[in-house]
């Protein structure tokens, strides 16, 4: 590793796309993630916007999210990642808050069904790769508690659990 | 071990939720596993529209009713008497126990309305995966002699208003997975026309009640162009109301779901807000509201 690379400062900014977001084309999530070297922490912000429902009928979901997440760092860096030490990649923990509205509309009556209000967190686990120029990689895997709220009060509120994973593709600065 | 049949009801209106369940109930005498738990909403006395909920799990032992209890709790919680049903599983019995079993138990409720509070003409089926099976045989072939009821409750009368998630209309489509050859007791090559009779897409005809279909257009094993898709023009041909409404990316077990960009599991088509939506919706436009 050269001095050049050892000396360099962390890079303190990433922009990424979730890609299963974009699976399908009927959506994107993105996330602008901030890093605290000194803390070995980031704080990431991110929207989503998703058509959630097809057929007789569309449906629209908006989501935003907050996320906190924890690097923990060796002396060598990350494994199969070129950064120095130091930067925000490798093994991470995140826990995030979301907010997200599905609304639903029938086509074939042309009118909104509802608007569904849903509030929920994440805890993950993650490890981001940088292994080209400062081109980031991140799988990550978690659990998740939403509790959805129908605005009209017709669906009863439901507090559901789950599982997720995804890979998101970003860019360091 | 199976508690002692009888019913225990468990009131949760304590908790806010406004539902009373009442378990283990048998519908049909002469099969330990034919019983049903209903979900009540609290106004005693008045006839309400119902839902008769039939679960998935491939017509074989390993998953039961408690995977649907969730829906059967909202439902009731939204206004609707909802009776969560059991029946024989394969490799206990095959078809056509399964329908059989169903028939008994949507006749059940019919018998019990006035002790249940059901409106007997207002009763829907809300089924998933095989349970989507389930009732669409239940609107379907009420007329047909190899499915009829054999409990001593009378004739068969079909379904009011259907909900199908991911449910298999035609076996004749997918005849590679051992679930179905298990539930229909013969290969494909063996017995096509049993593949036949037990495919709802076979009995379409006029008169059937309206649907509503869920699907995931990821599902990899109930394929919405060999099942929902044909069974959709089918009914379309003979003048039945038709709602479709797809989950991109949602898969059978494994949705696609993804809140927050991610893919989220387990969940099923069912469980998410847009289905809701459209699923209480379509209940009130059929079955009617709750009072």
């Amino acid at each position: 590793m050269s001095l050049a690379a050892l000396v360099m400062a962390p890079l303190l900014n990433n922009v990424s796309l979730e890609l299963p977001s974009i699976d399908g084309l009927r959506g994107a999530a993105a996330q602008y993630e901030r890093y605290v070297p000194f803390l070995h922490m980031s704080v990431a912000v991110g929207g989503e916007t998703r058509e959630s429902a097809t057929g007789d009928y569309t449906a629209l979901r908006l989501g935003t999210l907050l996320q906190l997440r924890c690097y923990f760092h060796n002396s060598g860096g990350a494994w199969l990642s070129r950064l120095p030490a130091g930067n925000m990649d490798g093994w991470f923990f995140g826990s995030s808050i979301e907010l997200a509205t599905d609304s639903t509309h029938d086509d074939a009556d042309h009118r909104w069904l509802g608007t569904t209000l849903s509030i929920g967190g994440i805890s993950e686990v993650g490890y981001r790769i940088v292994p080209w120029r400062e081109l980031a990689i991140t799988p990550h895997m978690g659990v998740s508690l939403h509790e959805d709220i129908d605005l009209r009060g017709h669906v009863p509120a439901e507090l559901r659990p789950g599982f997720v994973y995804g890979v998101d593709v970003g860019w360091l600065f | 071990m199976r508690f002692p049949s009888l019913v225990w009801t468990a009131v949760l209106a304590g908790c806010g939720v406004g539902v009373t369940e009442t378990t283990d109930i048998p519908y049909d005498s002469r099969f330990s596993e034919d019983v049903l738990d209903i979900y009540n909403p609290h106004t005693a006395g008045t006839a309400r529209p119902a839902v008769l909920v039939i679960h998935g799990g491939g017509w074989a032992e390993g998953i039961y009713r408690n995977s649907l209890a969730p829906q059967a709790n909202w439902l009731a919680e939204a206004g609707y008497v909802a009776v969560n049903i059991e029946y024989r599983l394969t490799p206990v019995a095959s078809f056509p126990a399964q329908v059989q079993d169903c028939f008994c138990a949507l006749a059940y409720m019919r018998a019990h309305a006035t002790e249940l509070a059901i409106d007997p003409d207002r009763i829907a089926g809300v089924g998933y995966s095989a349970g989507g099976h389930l009732v669409s045989m239940l609107a379907t072939t009420a007329d047909d002699p190899i499915v009829a009821p054999d409990c001593g409750v009378g004739p068969a009368a079909p379904l009011d208003a259907v909900v199908t998630g991911a449910g298999i209309e035609d076996m004749a489509a997918m005849p590679q997975f051992p679930v179905v050859t298990s539930f229909v007791g013969a290969s494909l090559a063996d017995d096509p026309e049993l593949y036949q009779e037990a495919s709802p897409l076979a009995h379409v005809a006029a008169g059937d009640p309206p649907y509503l279909f869920v699907s995931g257009d990821g599902d990899w094993l109930v394929n919405f162009d060999h099942q929902d898709k044909p069974m959709i023009a089918a009914l379309d041909a003979v003048g039945t109301e038709t709602r479709l409404l797809e989950i991109p990316g949602g898969g059978h077990v494994l949705n696609g779901s993804t809140d927050g960009g991610e893919w989220e599991l387990p969940l099923t088509s069912f469980d998410t807000p847009p289905a809701q939506d459209a699923m209480l919706d379509f209940l009130e436009h059929t079955i009617g509201p709750p009072p």
